[in-house]
């Protein structure tokens, strides 16, 4: 079994506690799931999850052994990463594994600000979603 | 209106949150324990330099109890494992049980470090807000020492005196 690659946690930013949520759960995804490891570690670039109603955002960026969530978001922009925005309801719920993300789309919910290259953008979404046993289990009780 | 920090206070806050969870489409199965720890920070007259800690259960949605420990009192034998852990200053807590701030901001800003099983905690975020609502807007609270927002100590002396 490869060993996950390390999530490092920038919390010098505003959403200090956002990033450690999204630090915290890319945490345990990647502890659990061998196909998220795999992306993780082939993902490159950055990635903006933007909770449009807190004016936060968090920066996730995939290097080869490393992925780190930092507690800011840059401002949009020619070269700036792509953005998952939304409610912050809304993004914990398609984390979750609660909402499906095409559903959350379509619905408006969230939305990706047009940015590119969206690959990175991809492997965010599915590394950062719970993986559907986990999330089975989460349903049946917490303890 | 029941006192801040007396068990009167933890009763209604219980009751209000579980009225909000009664309001929702659906709550989390199981059963959660939360530690709340509390920090005096030399500002809220309420909380000393020891700090208060809390614990509360939920069961299907439901808080099943909401109750404050004793210096000494340990965590693990009242709840068993613990789930949740809340932790910040007392004026943020203050001003969260006040209605001055928003508790999602404050978690999501860092205000309060929030510990546990993110999964778990995400995947209930409609009811972990009810909660916090419940928390900060669904009681009547009494300030007996005086309500936040707190004059800090170099704020006071900045203020103008009167003549």
């Amino acid at each position: 079994m490869s060993t996950p690659p390390a999530v490092v946690l920038d919390s010098a930013g505003e959403a200090a506690g956002m990033a450690a949520m999204v630090a915290d759960l890319l945490q345990a995804n990647l502890a659990d799931s061998p196909a998220r490891r795999r992306v993780a570690r082939r993902a490159r670039g950055s990635v903006v999850l933007l909770a449009t109603d807190r004016a936060l955002g968090v920066t996730v960026t995939f290097l080869s052994d490393a992925v780190v969530v930092a507690a800011d978001a840059p401002g949009g922009g020619p070269g700036a990463p792509p953005a998952l925005a939304g409610d912050w309801l809304a993004m914990a719920a398609v984390c979750a594994g609660g909402r499906a993300p095409l559903r959350a789309l379509l619905r408006r919910e969230l939305r990706v600000v047009p940015r590119r290259p969206l690959a990175a953008l991809v492997a965010a979404g599915y590394v950062l979603k719970v993986p559907r046993a986990v999330a089975r289990a989460a349903r049946s009780g917490g303890r | 209106m029941p006192d801040v920090y007396t068990q009167e206070w933890y009763e209604a806050v219980r009751g209000a949150m579980n009225d909000a969870a009664g309001t929702l489409r659906s709550v989390p199965e199981g059963r959660f324990a939360v530690a709340v720890e509390i920090e005096g920070d030399g500002v809220s007259p309420y909380v000393g330099d020891e700090g208060r800690r809390f614990l509360l259960e939920i069961e299907d949605g439901v808080c099943l109890w909401y109750r404050e420990l004793a210096p000494g009192d340990g965590e693990h034998a009242q709840a068993g494992r613990i789930d949740y852990r809340f932790r910040g200053p007392a004026t943020v807590f203050d001003e969260l049980a006040a209605g001055l701030l928003d508790p999602i901001d404050a978690a999501l800003r860092g205000t309060i470090a929030v510990r546990g099983d993110m999964r778990l905690l995400l995947r209930q975020a409609e009811h972990v807000k009810a909660l916090l609502q419940a928390y900060t807007s669904g009681v009547d609270t009494t300030w007996p020492l005086g309500g936040p927002p707190y004059v800090r100590g170099h704020d006071a002396a900045e203020a103008p005196t009167r003549a």
